[in-house]
């Protein structure tokens, strides 16, 4: 297939049919994937700013930021008659934004009749949004409103303790939402500082996925992101890193409530590591489904409602998670020791070619869901992008076909020891 | 959209429907048979039980294998009991129809219930049970349902003393009758969308379920309410930073009548999206919670169903925001929506609708939809011209006809 080139533009590759440029001007890297099955278009503009570029004192400000972004930019704002919800929410798309540990991103799915509307808007607040002590006043309360929200769940505090106690010195520390106090009285001064640190077009990546011809996405991103400013300054680097842990952690959380949880956590490298794919295949075989270890060990044994297991790898790494929903009566430690021993039985033995294989296949049928319709790979090359390198979702499959049982074996020897443990558990008490 | 889809009986009983998409190697499907709660009184837990145990082991396969079959195929099949029909949704790939067809008409026909895993999903559920005690959201809609509902009524919501209770008593011979009575052609609907070949899907259904006893299911609606004898409730849950509220009243409304489509366009200018009044006024203006709707349920079949608003707040905002809430209610009952907001709402929700049409899963959804509520598949198309359509006067006369501030009834569950 013939390369489509814009003079804006650098072309730089093509890989599984989203080809990536570079904007010459300004540095905004644009993705493009074509897909004409349905008459929508998916647009996702994501920053490579998140809460690990945050520190005490204004956690939460990108998440607050985030929200502070849909209150006008210069030229879509009340005084315009343009404002920016009506105009997305008006056309009917669905809609949002998302803040993680290494990511901020904006999405929109709409009908492809109204993207160089959207397009328009998205560049004009890159780095024209308006931030105001007004805005920043109401919008606090609704963002400690959503913290209050996860507050309500035990499973998401036990979550965040743990990771939190993992972390003592890299921000993965921090809950991306922030911690209440910093939420409270962050000042609008320091969210604008935020926003000029990091809000830049040669910090950002425009994603356009569906019914969009590639030219013509070419086109509406130079007229319309191809006029943002570039960089006046550097992009502050996060350089802090987690020294290696030295031992087995452990908390407990108990407040009233029905069903003790288990949350165990080892420490992993980044997402681009070597040793990802093999990381993902083991958290698959342990906790994917009904045939999952851990499922057969607890679940199918009355011991637990549910087990969750995640191979949760970020930019600068992270945890390798179970998380287990206890039956009440049942004790944490039996719980602990079960899934222990099933950590140990793969290190000790390995996993079985029937195991793998099935991973193996089940990601491969993934690959093909992940292209029925524009938001699901949108959303993937997003998740990429924020890990280091957005051909990291299209080559997914294909690295996970090359894992092997000594590979899934090493890697739970490796990084599933006591030494980089961290143990939660939350004790339900008496009201 | 009408004259893609495809509709064929591949056995007397069975619907089914099919769509061809644009992606590649998979397929998308969403069934149902009506054999929920409703058709046992007050034991909603026998439904959802027996809907539970068809992945336990049938006849012939054991629970272990059905597990292995499914998961090695790459095929994620859920089956779940709602409050009329048993909802099935899987995705798959395409090389394996004939596997997923077969395994799924095995454990639709001939479940075992064996008793041993009767007893461990019984302790499951139990579990399951005693968690929602924790839950807000949870605790303030079953609050709400026990106010409107009584026991007979497809709404109604046990406590969880009483929930607990049911699960215990039931047996498998109890879901075993349930099952023999309700499981069975007649209503079958099965949709598909993505890259599929009729022939393929039409041959396995019709040699899998040809000769399956006819279900005896009649869906009967339930107009029933109760008037409440409070206008408020609390139901206190320790240790939680926000409350879950519910202001609601019973509804009646035909779901296929022009009146239901005037009542969600208006219910979408209150509470239907980011830019509607009441996310405007107390989340955008006021800052008193991070989310508020408001919509109606339990009414697709004939039922008397829910007009509900549902937000969150803190504890010590809780008054100021029920006031807020309360102050957006009052003036759209009393004045109805306006012609910019109209016209606001007739650009946006056949938008909305078309994008949630981008996915197979969406496609296969929204034909189930349509066959479950009997407007037939031709609303697909059909919902983008009536939204057209609608005139200030059908939805400002659907406002006054349907919703009654005075029948409304708040329930908020939290440490309040």
């Amino acid at each position: 297939m013939k390369t489509v080139t814009h003079k804006a533009f650098k072309y730089i590759q093509t890989v599984e049919g989203v080809s990536e440029y570079l904007h010459k001007r300004n540095g905004l890297r644009v993705l493009v994937w074509e897909d004409h099955s349905a008459p929508v278009v998916a647009l996702n503009v994501t920053y490579l700013v998140g809460s690990r570029n945050e520190a005490v004192g204004h956690t939460g400000a990108t998440h607050l930021l985030e929200h502070l972004m849909f209150k006008g930019s210069t030229k879509y704002n009340k005084k315009t008659g343009k404002e920016i919800d009506k105009i997305v929410f008006g056309m009917g798309a669905v809609a949002n934004a998302t803040t993680s540990f290494d990511r901020t991103n904006y999405y929109e799915l709409l009908p492809s009749n109204r993207l160089e509307e959207l397009m328009a808007l998205e560049s004009d607040r890159m780095r024209g949004a308006i931030l105001e002590e007004k805005d920043r006043a109401s919008e606090m309360p609704v963002v400690r409103n959503e913290f209050e929200r996860h507050e309500n769940m035990p499973a998401e505090v036990l979550e965040k303790e743990v990771w939190a106690t993992a972390f003592r010195e890299h921000p993965y520390h921090h809950p991306t939402i922030g911690w209440r106090s910093d939420v409270e009285n962050m000042s609008i001064e320091r969210l604008r500082q935020f926003y000029n640190d990091f809000y830049w077009p040669g910090n950002a990546y425009v994603t356009l996925a569906g019914d969009v011809e590639t030219s013509r996405a070419l086109i509406l991103t130079d007229k319309y992101f191809g006029k943002v400013q570039s960089f006046k300054r550097t992009i502050p680097v996060m350089y802090t890193t987690e020294p290696p842990q030295q031992g087995e952690r452990r908390l407990t959380i108990r407040r009233v409530g029905e069903t003790p949880l288990v949350y165990i956590a080892h420490k992993v490298p980044s997402t681009l590591h070597a040793d990802e794919h093999a990381l993902n295949v083991l958290a698959g075989i342990l906790g994917r489904g009904h045939t999952a270890r851990l499922y057969r060990a607890l679940v199918d044994k009355a011991l637990a409602t549910e087990v969750s297991v995640g191979n949760q790898s970020f930019h600068d790494g992270g945890l390798f998670t179970t998380l287990v929903h206890l039956v009440p009566g049942v004790t944490p430690e039996k719980v602990e020791k079960i899934v222990l021993a099933e950590y140990i039985r793969v290190i000790d033995s390995g996993v079985t070619e029937e195991e793998l294989e099935r991973e193996k296949y089940i990601v491969k049928v993934a690959k093909n869901f992940a292209k029925d319709g524009p938001l699901g790979l949108a959303g993937q090359l997003n998740e990429s992008i924020a890990a280091g390198d957005w051909r990291f979702a299209l080559d997914y499959a294909k690295n996970i076909s090359k894992v092997s049982q000594t590979n899934v074996k090493a890697v739970a020897a490796r990084y599933l020891i006591n030494e980089a443990s961290t143990i939660g558990h939350f004790e339900p008490k008496n009201k | 959209m009408i004259e893609r889809i495809h509709k064929s009986e591949p056995a007397l009983g069975v619907n089914l429907v099919s769509m061809k998409t644009g992606v590649k190697g998979v397929v998308s499907l969403r069934a149902s048979l009506p054999a929920g709660g409703r058709f046992i009184r007050g034991s909603s837990s026998t439904a959802t039980l027996t809907a539970d145990m068809l992945e336990q082991g049938t006849r012939v396969m054991s629970k272990k294998e059905i597990a292995d079959l499914l998961e090695s195929s790459a095929i994620n099949l859920d089956i779940a009991a709602g409050t009329s029909w048993v909802e099935i949704s899987a995705n798959l790939p395409v090389q394996k129809i004939e596997t997923f067809v077969g395994v799924l008409a095995e454990m639709l026909r001939a479940p075992a219930f064996p008793k041993g895993e009767l007893a461990l999903l019984k302790a499951r559920a139990i579990a399951s049970v005693k968690d929602e005690k924790q839950h807000t959201r949870s605790q303030a809609w079953k609050e709400l349902c026990r106010t409107f509902f009584a026991k007979e009524h497809p709404m109604f919501a046990a406590r969880e003393d009483e929930e607990i209770e049911e699960i215990e008593r039931v047996s498998a011979e109890t879901l075993s009758a349930f099952h023999k009575k309700y499981y069975g052609l007649g209503s079958f609907n099965v949709c598909v969308a993505g890259d599929i070949g009729v022939n393929s899907w039409h041959k396995a259904v019709a040699k899998k379920f040809s000769g399956w006893d006819e279900s005896k299911a009649v869906i009967t609606p339930n107009t029933t309410s109760v008037v409440s004898t409070f206008s408020s409730r609390i139901v206190k849950v320790a240790d939680k930073a926000t409350a879950d509220v519910f202001l609601g009243h019973p509804i009646i409304i035909d779901v296929r009548s022009r009146d239901f489509q005037a009542l969600k366009l208006a219910l979408y200018i209150l509470g239907g999206d980011f830019v509607s009044r009441l996310m405007q006024e107390v989340r955008e203006k006021r800052g008193l919670t991070y989310g508020i709707n408001a919509t109606v349920a339990g009414v697709s079949e004939g039922d008397s169903g829910l007009f509900y608003m549902w937000a969150t707040f803190a504890p010590s905002l809780l008054e100021k925001g029920l006031a807020a809430t309360r102050e957006v209610f009052e003036p759209f009952v009393g004045g109805g929506i306006t012609a910019v907001e109209l016209a606001r709402a007739k650009q946006a929700m056949p938008g909305n609708y078309l994008v949630s049409l981008a996915t197979s899963g969406g496609i296969a959804t929204a034909m189930l939809s349509a066959l479950e509520t009997g407007r037939g598949l031709s609303f697909i198309d059909e919902y983008p011209k009536i939204i057209a359509s609608l005139t200030l006067a059908e939805v400002n006369t659907a406002i006054k006809k349907y919703i009654h501030p005075e029948k409304l009834v708040t329930v908020a569950a939290g440490s309040i």
